[in-house]
């Protein structure tokens, strides 16, 4: 029989609808509100870009987003491939790994990276000598993003890797393809989806990021959020702040938005999900 | 043998049905258009037709599921206009039983009694008598999974009228099971079906299943229903073409004068054309007196029969034969004799 | 997948190799916290000259490190049961829902979107904007916000493999639609449900941006006290709180994987 019973939708939607109205959605008008109120509508766009601290810290911000990006993609579908290829021991070993660190505090991590990076730290007792000098420093940051971020590009292109239709590339060797054409013809498209997704969310996540740049990252490498952060705690300038966060948020969520709409992003998360 | 519960409220239990003008539109589409039937109390109905005939719909108009356009359904006197799917009384049995995987057989069956607050004791009543009803008196306490399909079928079937519903709603009650259990099957629903004397509506694509089970038959086309009548009616006398070939294999002989082309026999009503099935022709040897001459021009072995296919002066016609019966089996491009065996023909209404 | 390996060898073994590497530079910040821990120096030197437990006891000594364990467990608990309703019934509402599923989706997913830290002073000014003060009841309501598409996420997943015709099924047998939801489509998900609930509360225990900037000075929970005291001694009972995290992460992790992988008891 065909359709489905819809009745009590409305009343289910009562309890999410409610804790986001009033934890996300009015949060967030507030500081809409706040941005207008100091700055005008306009000059709530346009003064942030006034300020050089915000344009250095904007600019970093892109440049951070980009690079985590891209690192975590090519180490991900590698780890996802792995995932996938190992024995079944060391691939249960492996998944518990990457669940592990999922699990851990984000700022425990965190401070396991300060105390490898700073000087005299872990890192530079293994490199010896000079140090790798790569605390406080936005490029140091990289690796630690990349730690966090790893899960959402594993989960998805693991997904797909686990779709793979194993006629399909039974086909592409008994054809008389060789590894790489296989890998390329069967594979790649296979996991555009997840790495697309993956490489997305993980973008989108480094915009808004705090924790580890507040550890992490230097006096000459703020990013966005730490800016914006530093007026929060000094509570001055919280219009300005607002102005800036409401920037921030157009970009994170714009983004989102534009790649659920076009790239399925959260039917893509579902399935992650799924697998698990 | 000790007389049943169920089988003492009987009388007092069977409803009539009635569905009054259902029309259904959706998105620019007429899934239903007037769709008018009257089951009588007790009886088995099928409603027949291939996918996108409307039966389907039907069904879920009847369960609740799906709200007419326009139109009624009464059971018992009663209409359902505006009640919800919990409050109808009616016992539906899905395609795929739908029983519920986390609860024990006899946690299954009981489930409908939780909900019309009956006390534990009458519940295990109840459930004992609807297991003993489907046979299966002893499978209270196992999983759902243990079941073969064929069980698992019979105790959705427990679970649809332990609770003694006014309606029976079944949904391609056979299709997923294989053809030996189908036929064991069909004889088992309806005997349940007439001890317990529910009024039965089944849906399905499948004419033999139709016409095994069912006092009635209602056959849907394009979310009409185009013909009522009893399996044998609507077999031997199908009133348009669909029908005819919808429920088995026809031969359409064009009608002149009251009589059927090529054998004469005579046909009742005014109709252009009438059916003859294959088995109510017969294949002798050519020149035989009263035969109409034919040339072979098919065989196929089916096992219980033969079916031959012949053309009589340039229209071709099926023809089942008995394997044994003919002797020698006729060959490709043999000549051979045909004839009508006789009986009422009664002239299509739309052709 | 065999099939996999066997397509591509070569490049099946260089990756897991390269897995390998992968897992020891995820495990490498924790497996250095550890130690440190258990340093009997003063300041956070790696790797450690002497080893003792001195941190770890002091840590669970102290008064203020139990007070914000225990403050970040209780606003934990609130954050979580809040999550695990508003999550699980926005999963079976969207399930019913004809128009606007993609929309409401969308909406459920945001919070895991939308920078902490915006969300922070959003929740910050929303509150002074309504006259009060924020505190540690925003930070129940923030830390709800952020870990309800998690338990979505999961509810729903485990919802898309329930057979629709059950419900049906349960209301044509007489029942109204919430006892068809409590005793049929709940207990089919019920591993995905407590499973959602355990990683939501790891999610709001270890919540650091909220927490630090909503947090009132004086109740600080568990994350707050460690950036805080990171941020000015530089001791090892950081390391040492560090490692009872992890700890805890162990623990949590193991009960979820208990309790979505037991075989299903029928009733």
């Amino acid at each position: 029989m065909g359709r489905q019973v819809t009745e009590g939708g409305r009343w289910l939607l009562l309890p999410p609808l409610a804790l986001l109205l009033i934890g996300l959605i009015g949060p967030l008008v507030a500081v809409l509100a706040a941005g207008i109120a100091a700055e005008g509508p306009v000059g709530m766009v346009t003064e942030p870009f006034r300020s050089e601290l915000f344009l250095g810290a904007a600019v970093r911000t892109l440049w951070l987003s980009a690079l985590v990006a891209v690192f975590t993609v090519v180490i991900g579908v590698v780890y996802a491939v792995a995932l996938v290829a190992a024995p079944r021991w060391l691939a249960g070993l492996l998944f518990g790994v990457l669940f592990l660190t999922f699990w851990v505090s984000l700022l425990v991590r965190t401070f396991g990276w300060v105390l490898m990076l700073q000087p005299a730290g872990a890192l530079d007792v293994l490199v010896g000598g000079e140090g790798l000098g790569l605390y406080q420093t936005t490029p140091g940051l990289v690796p630690a993003m990349v730690h966090i971020m790893l899960p959402y590009v594993v989960l998805p292109v693991y997904a797909d890797l686990r779709g793979l239709d194993a006629a399909q590339l039974r086909a592409a060797r008994s054809l008389g393809g060789g590894e790489w054409l296989t890998l390329r013809s069967v594979v790649l498209p296979a996991i555009r989806p997840g790495v697309v997704a993956g490489a997305v969310i993980v973008f989108v996540l480094s915009l808004g990021f705090y924790v580890t740049p507040a550890f992490l990252g230097g006096p000459g490498g703020q990013v966005v959020s730490i800016v914006i952060g530093a007026q929060f705690g000094r509570l001055q300038n919280l219009g300005g702040a607002a102005a800036m966060g409401v920037l921030l948020l157009v970009a994170t969520l714009g983004l989102y938005l534009l790649a659920d709409r076009f790239l399925g992003i959260g039917r893509s998360w579902s399935a992650a999900v799924e697998r698990d | 043998m000790k007389e049943t519960a169920l089988e003492r409220e009987r009388a007092t239990e069977s409803v009539e049905v009635v569905i009054d003008g259902l029309t259904v539109h959706l998105g620019g589409t007429r899934i239903l258009d007037d769709v008018r039937l009257t089951v009588p109390a007790g009886c088995f109905a099928t409603l027949l037709g291939p996918s996108g005939s409307g039966k389907t719909t039907t069904l879920n108009v009847l369960a609740g599921f799906a709200e007419p356009t326009s139109g009624d359904v009464r059971i018992g006197g009663r209409s359902l206009a505006g009640v919800a799917p919990h409050r109808r009384e009616i016992g539906v049995v899905f395609q795929n039983y739908a029983l519920f995987p986390h609860l024990s057989v006899g946690r299954n069956v009981e489930f409908p009694l939780l909900a019309r607050k009956v006390d534990r004791g009458t519940r295990r009543e109840r459930v004992a008598e609807a297991l003993r009803l489907v046979q299966l008196p002893d499978v209270a306490d196992r999983s759902v999974r243990s079941l073969s399909g064929g069980q698992q079928q019979r105790i959705a079937l427990a679970r649809a009228l332990v609770f003694r519903p006014g309606l029976l709603l079944l949904d391609e009650p056979l299709a997923a099971l294989d053809k030996q259990l189908r036929e064991a099957m069909q004889l088992e629903l309806k005997r349940i079906q007439r001890e317990t004397g529910t009024t039965t509506v089944a849906v399905t694509h499948d004419q033999v299943e139709a016409l095994s089970m069912s006092d009635v038959v209602a056959i849907m086309q394009d979310g009409r229903i185009v013909q009522v009548g009893s399996p044998e009616e609507v077999y031997r006398r199908p009133a348009t073409r669909f029908v005819a070939g919808f429920l088995g294999e026809a031969n359409l002989l064009p009608v002149v004068d009251g009589r059927t082309a090529l054998f004469g026999n005579p046909v009742d009503g005014g109709g252009g054309a009438t059916v003859l099935r294959p088995e109510d022709l017969e294949v002798t040897a050519a020149d035989h007196p009263g035969t109409v001459e034919a040339v072979v021009t098919d065989v196929v072995y089916q096992g219980a029969r033969l079916r031959l296919t012949v053309t009589a002066e340039r229209t071709p016609l099926v023809v089942s034969a008995v394997p044994g019966e003919l002797g020698t089996r006729p060959e490709i491009g043999e000549r051979v004799g045909v004839r009508h065996r006789g009986g009422e023909l009664r002239a299509l209404a739309d052709a | 997948m065999t099939d996999l390996r066997r397509a591509a060898p070569r490049t099946s073994r260089i990756a897991v190799a390269l897995g390998v590497v992968v897992a020891l530079f995820l495990l490498a910040p924790l497996a250095v916290v550890l130690p440190v821990a258990f340093s009997a120096d003063s300041f956070l030197v790696f790797p450690p000259q002497q080893w003792s437990t001195r941190w770890f006891t002091e840590v669970l000594a102290d008064p203020a490190w139990l007070e914000a364990i225990g403050l970040s467990a209780r606003i934990a608990a609130g954050a979580t049961v809040l999550a695990t309703v508003a999550g699980t019934a926005a999963a079976f509402a969207l399930r019913r829902v004809r128009r606007g599923r993609r929309a409401l989706r969308t909406l459920m997913l945001a919070p895991l979107v939308v920078p902490q830290l915006v969300l922070a002073l959003g929740l910050y000014l929303a509150v002074d904007d309504l006259g009060g003060r924020a505190g540690l009841g925003t930070l129940l309501v923030g830390q709800a916000v952020l870990a309800t598409p998690v338990v979505y996420l999961a509810v729903a997943a485990g919802l898309a493999g329930v057979d629709p015709a059950l419900t049906r099924a349960a209301r044509s047998l007489g029942h109204t639609w919430p006892s068809a939801l409590l005793r049929v489509e709940l207990p089919l998900v019920v591993r995905s449900v407590v499973g959602s609930a355990v990683l939501a509360f790891g999610l709001c225990f270890d919540e650091s941006v909220l927490a630090y900037y909503l947090s009132p000075p004086g109740r600080e929970t568990l994350p707050t006290r460690i950036w805080l005291d990171a941020g000015q001694s530089a001791s090892p009972a950081i390391a040492a709180v560090s490692s009872l995290v992890i700890g805890l992460a162990v623990v949590l992790l193991g009960v979820s994987v208990l309790v979505t992988t037991r075989r299903k008891r029928v009733r």
